[in-house]
């Protein structure tokens, strides 16, 4: 099997228990990404997979391989980091041709590579500067460039676009998209940007608190959430949670909501009684067309030129709907929102994914 | 607000007047001094000698070995304090826990007299009562080696004062060095494939070049204005090889009383000091032009 | 492309590493190198103590063992409160204290003052604090015999006045140094705020500033006083009869009579004290002097 594999990696600083217990599999060539907020352990893995941090238990393997007592360079790992980490003291030039010096390669070699790389990172024009004398989006590609400098089997990428300008952060993704295309090398991105992760990703992996949540696509991952915390992580607006109990969970269902309203739904696994979160996301809202009606209390509107949302209380609870538009104007909804029955997703108590159908085309009941 | 600038001279007057007091007014007395000739007897006014001074300290032999001492001292004790400095730092930098108290510890011998430091060096070191000769006695059987009357044991004793002295000094200079290059520099040349020597050689010495400089800088003004330690330890001996710069100046004013002779000395002294600071301070702009 | 997560258990988890001896040797190699070092640094100070509380014969042994045995309060007894034609080691500390406490007060009031006139209102432009700074590099081995001169013509001499003097006017680019940091570091705008409420120049500084300012105060007061402590130069060729300090009379135990180690190590100890607890203080500070006081 190549690409990478996690077998039961655990990390520990001291008393802290920063992984516990990875099982995880990347296929090779994919560009995946570890998300999730900070202290989640993302950037541990990533330390873990490169070889910087010893893991407390478990393995790592790259291409089949056990690797755990190589360094990154017998890794075969590249890595670009958040600060970007160029030597200060030397040229740009100096910096890319830093690794292939490493590797003892002959210095005819060395200056043709740099040049290769400069030239396609269009960064000919910096060779001889410093990184003091560098912007952000500058010491940036530098980072890349020392990194593909040399043939690597991995490439990592520690948050590279956090300390980017927004512009630069989109017009920098792109190129990243455009390397990973051209080298079709495996790559690991780390960030807490869902943002960045949804558009960069053909792999997520969710992680919180040392463990994974959920490994997807990012579709996947949107559409089909495992629990309530990837289905809140991901989506920005965030998805609206209605809390409600279960009121039969046998074929002809229902969960009474907090409000009162009632939704039908099909077999559950849970018991009458049980607490039940129905999550909606904003997108799934609408003025008229769907199966459920639910009542809606406006508080505010706002019109961000491209979206629309309207704030206010979806059958009591908090709620965002994002706004359509109609003959070139937002359209708001009144005194009751729309919601298509497949757009419902069910969470258990424990905030685990109830994957059941919701049925029947039923309108309010009380 | 109103006033300010007269509130801050008034401030920073007296300090002024002070330095002024206590610097300048003696260096301007003691350059008349040096192209003046004095007579021992306290009746003849000084003459005006113009460099005759100077020649006379280029003629003096004892002068001229006053200068070679303090320079072997000078540049055997540097290279020692830098490179034990550096590795006491380097270990240092890898230590979490107890870092703190562990210089503190370190720095006792930089803390107390240069004097009090060669009067225990002297009892360390005597051949018959100290610890030295019964260490090596006892670990090597080496036979009790006569330190403060012969030579080269005379120079080696007080190179190894004052290395004793000054290196948690220069360690502690360097480690901070050491804190200011970036963890994940460090990192990126694990990553780009740098064994342990050469992610040193390439990335951490180059770095630290502006602490070198500012260790050594302190530590050449240092050597070079060593006087009790030395005087107590060796009190210049055998005979005079072991005299420094600073033990004859003293000799010329105070046990002679050639004050031109001395007040020459020290004129050279001066205008060799300031010339190290302008070379260091050449070196030092030139890097940071490039940080 | 959809990734598919592994089938928990299936393989046999496998320790990464032993945790046991080769981690742990990872860890201890800066140790191998500072223990020598601590041994080196400490041992002298271990003899001086040793020597001080050890009778004659075992200081007079050839070759002079290592350990402490036949100890005795004799020596110490000596130094403390003197015998015969030594005088009590105490009559010199309390010297050295007075004239340190002096000039190191003396010192501050000019000096503190001084780095706030320049580091606040930035007066002299760029010139003043370099040639400030210059002074500290002025060795007094090379002024020695003007200042002497000098002394004898306004017959300071011999005084603790001339000596606290010129101590603290030595003092002054140090504390400079130190402060000016601390001064630019610390918020303008405290000053202003006390200005705007109707404070003059002198209260600002005095209840607003100092007050901020007193961690870098005390610094400079130890570093100070520790200077003056362990001087000899200045104090040896200044004074020495009626105003005599410890780092002055330690030598004169050194007769041509007899080597009187064991006074000297008993009047070493209490003339080290200062500065070995002046070392746990320079530790802390040292670093962030050196970093205020910028690479200059």
């Amino acid at each position: 099997m190549s690409g990478i594999a996690f077998h039961g990696v655990r990390k520990s600083f001291g008393a802290v228990e920063a992984l516990k217990g990875i099982d995880l599999e990347i296929p090779s060539g994919t560009f995946t990404v570890f998300l999730g907020p900070s202290g989640c352990g993302k950037t541990t893995l990533m330390r873990v997979l490169a070889g910087l941090e010893a893991q407390t238990e478990g393995d790592v393997l790259i291409e089949g391989r056990v690797v755990n007592e190589e360094t990154p360079a017998e890794r075969g790992v590249g890595m670009v980091f958040q600060s970007y980490a160029l030597y200060p003291h030397m040229t740009v030039r100096e910096n890319l041709g830093f690794p292939l010096r490493m590797g003892d390669k002959p210095k005819a070699e060395i200056a043709a590579r740099v040049d290769e790389v400069a030239r396609v990172l269009q960064i000919e024009h910096l060779l001889d500067r410093r990184p003091s004398q560098l912007s952000g989006g500058q010491k940036q590609r530098v980072a890349i460039g020392r990194t593909v400098a040399l043939d690597r089997r991995l490439f990592l990428f520690d948050e590279p676009l956090s300390n980017l300008d927004a512009d630069l952060r989109v017009e920098m993704r792109l190129e990243l998209q455009r390397l990973h295309r051209r080298l079709r090398s495996t790559m690991v991105y780390v960030t807490h940007d869902q943002v960045e992760a949804l558009a960069l990703a053909d792999l997520i992996v969710i992680m919180r608190g040392g463990t994974i949540e959920q490994v997807g696509a990012p579709d996947r991952l949107y559409d089909d959430p495992a629990n309530l915390f990837v289905a809140t992580f991901l989506g920005s607006p965030r998805m609206n949670l209605l809390q409600g109990t279960v009121e039969d969970g046998g074929a002809s269902g229902r969960i009474r909501l907090v409000s009162g309203d009632a939704i039908p739904a099909g077999p559950l696994p849970l018991r009458a009684g049980e607490a039940v979160t129905v999550g909606i996301r904003p997108e799934d809202l609408s003025v008229d067309s769907g199966d459920l009606a639910l009542p809606f209390e406006p508080e505010m509107t706002e019109h961000l030129g491209a979206n629309g949302y309207a704030y206010g209380r979806v059958a009591g609870a908090r709620a965002t709907v994002q706004l359509a538009r109609r003959g070139g104007a937002f359209v708001a909804p009144e005194g009751r929102v729309m919601v298509r029955a497949d757009a419902l997703r069910l969470f258990g108590p424990d905030g685990a994914r109830l994957r059941a159908p919701v049925r029947g085309r039923e309108a309010l009941a009380s | 607000m109103r006033g300010s600038r007269r509130f801050a001279w008034t401030l920073a007057t007296p300090s002024l007047v002070g330095l002024v007091l206590v610097s300048l007014v003696p260096f301007l007395w003691m350059t008349w001094t040096a192209f003046h000739t004095f007579s021992p007897n306290p009746t003849i006014p000084p003459r005006f000698s113009g460099l005759d001074n100077l020649w006379a300290l280029f003629a003096d032999p004892q002068y001229l070995q006053s200068i070679r001492v303090t320079l072997i001292v000078l540049v055997v004790s540097l290279v020692l304090k830098l490179s034990l400095g550096f590795a006491l730092a380097w270990a240092l930098y890898h230590i979490r826990r107890g870092r703190a108290l562990v210089i503190s510890l370190l720095l006792i011998p930089a803390a107390i007299a240069p004097l009090i430091a060669g009067l225990v060096w002297w009892m360390l070191f005597n051949t018959k009562f100290g610890a030295v000769n019964a260490i090596l006695l006892g670990l090597f059987g080496i036979e009790p080696i006569q330190w403060t009357v012969s030579m080269p044991w005379a120079l080696i004793a007080i190179i190894v004062a004052t290395v004793w002295q000054s290196v948690p000094f220069v360690a502690v200079i360097l480690l901070g060095g050491l804190t200011t290059i970036p963890l994940e520099v460090l990192d990126a040349s694990k990553v780009d494939g740098a064994s342990r020597w050469r992610e040193l050689r390439f990335i951490v010495l180059p770095l630290m070049r502006p602490f070198f400089l500012v260790a050594s800088l302190f530590m050449i003004i240092d050597l070079l204005r060593l006087f009790e330690m030395p005087q107590f330890l060796t009190s210049g001996g055998p005979g005079n090889e072991t005299v420094v710069q600073g033990m004859y100046l003293f000799k010329l004013g105070f046990t002679f009383f050639d004050l031109g002779r001395a007040s020459m000395m020290s004129l050279i002294y001066i205008l060799v000091l300031t010339a190290i600071g302008l070379i260091f301070v050449r070196l030092m702009r030139s890097r940071s032009a490039e940080a | 492309m959809t990734g598919i997560l592994a089938a928990p258990a299936v393989r046999p988890v496998r320790r990464a590493r032993p945790t046991s001896l080769r981690h742990r040797m990872k860890g201890l190699w800066p140790w191998l190198i500072v223990a020598p070092f601590l041994l080196f640094s400490l041992f002298p100070i271990y003899w001086i103590v040793l020597t001080a509380f050890r009778a004659q014969d075992d200081i007079f042994q050839s070759p002079v063992s290592l350990l402490p045995s036949n100890l005795t309060l004799a020596n110490i007894r000596t130094v403390w409160f003197g015998t015969g034609p030594n005088e009590p080691v105490i009559y010199f500390l309390w010297t050295s204290l007075v004239i340190g406490a002096a000039a190191t007060l003396v010192g501050l009031v000019l000096g503190v003052a001084c780095a706030y006139a320049v580091g606040r209102f930035r007066i002299g432009g760029s010139f003043l604090p370099g040639f400030i700074l210059s002074f500290r590099y002025v060795p007094a081995i090379a002024l020695i015999v003007p200042f002497w001169m000098m002394f004898r013509a306004l017959g300071l001499l011999d005084t603790y006045t001339g000596l606290i003097l010129i101590y603290s006017l030595f003092s002054i680019p140090l504390i400079f140094w130190l402060l000016l940091g601390y001064v630019e570091a610390s918020p303008r705008e405290l000053d202003e705020a006390a200005y705007v409420d109707g404070a003059s120049h002198w209260r600002a500084m005095w209840h607003v500033s100092l007050p901020v300012l007193m961690p870098g105060i005390a610094i400079a007061a130890v570093f100070t006083f520790i200077g003056i402590w362990n001087e000899f130069l200045l104090a040896y060729q200044l004074a020495g009869n009626e105003v005599t300090t410890v780092t002055v009379y330690l030598p004169r135990l050194r007769t041509a009579i007899a080597e009187l180690y064991g006074e000297i190590a008993a009047a070493s100890l209490l003339a080290v004290l200062p500065g070995i607890a002046f070392a746990a203080v320079m530790q802390r500070y040292l670093v962030r002097g050196l970093a205020f006081g910028g690479l200059k």
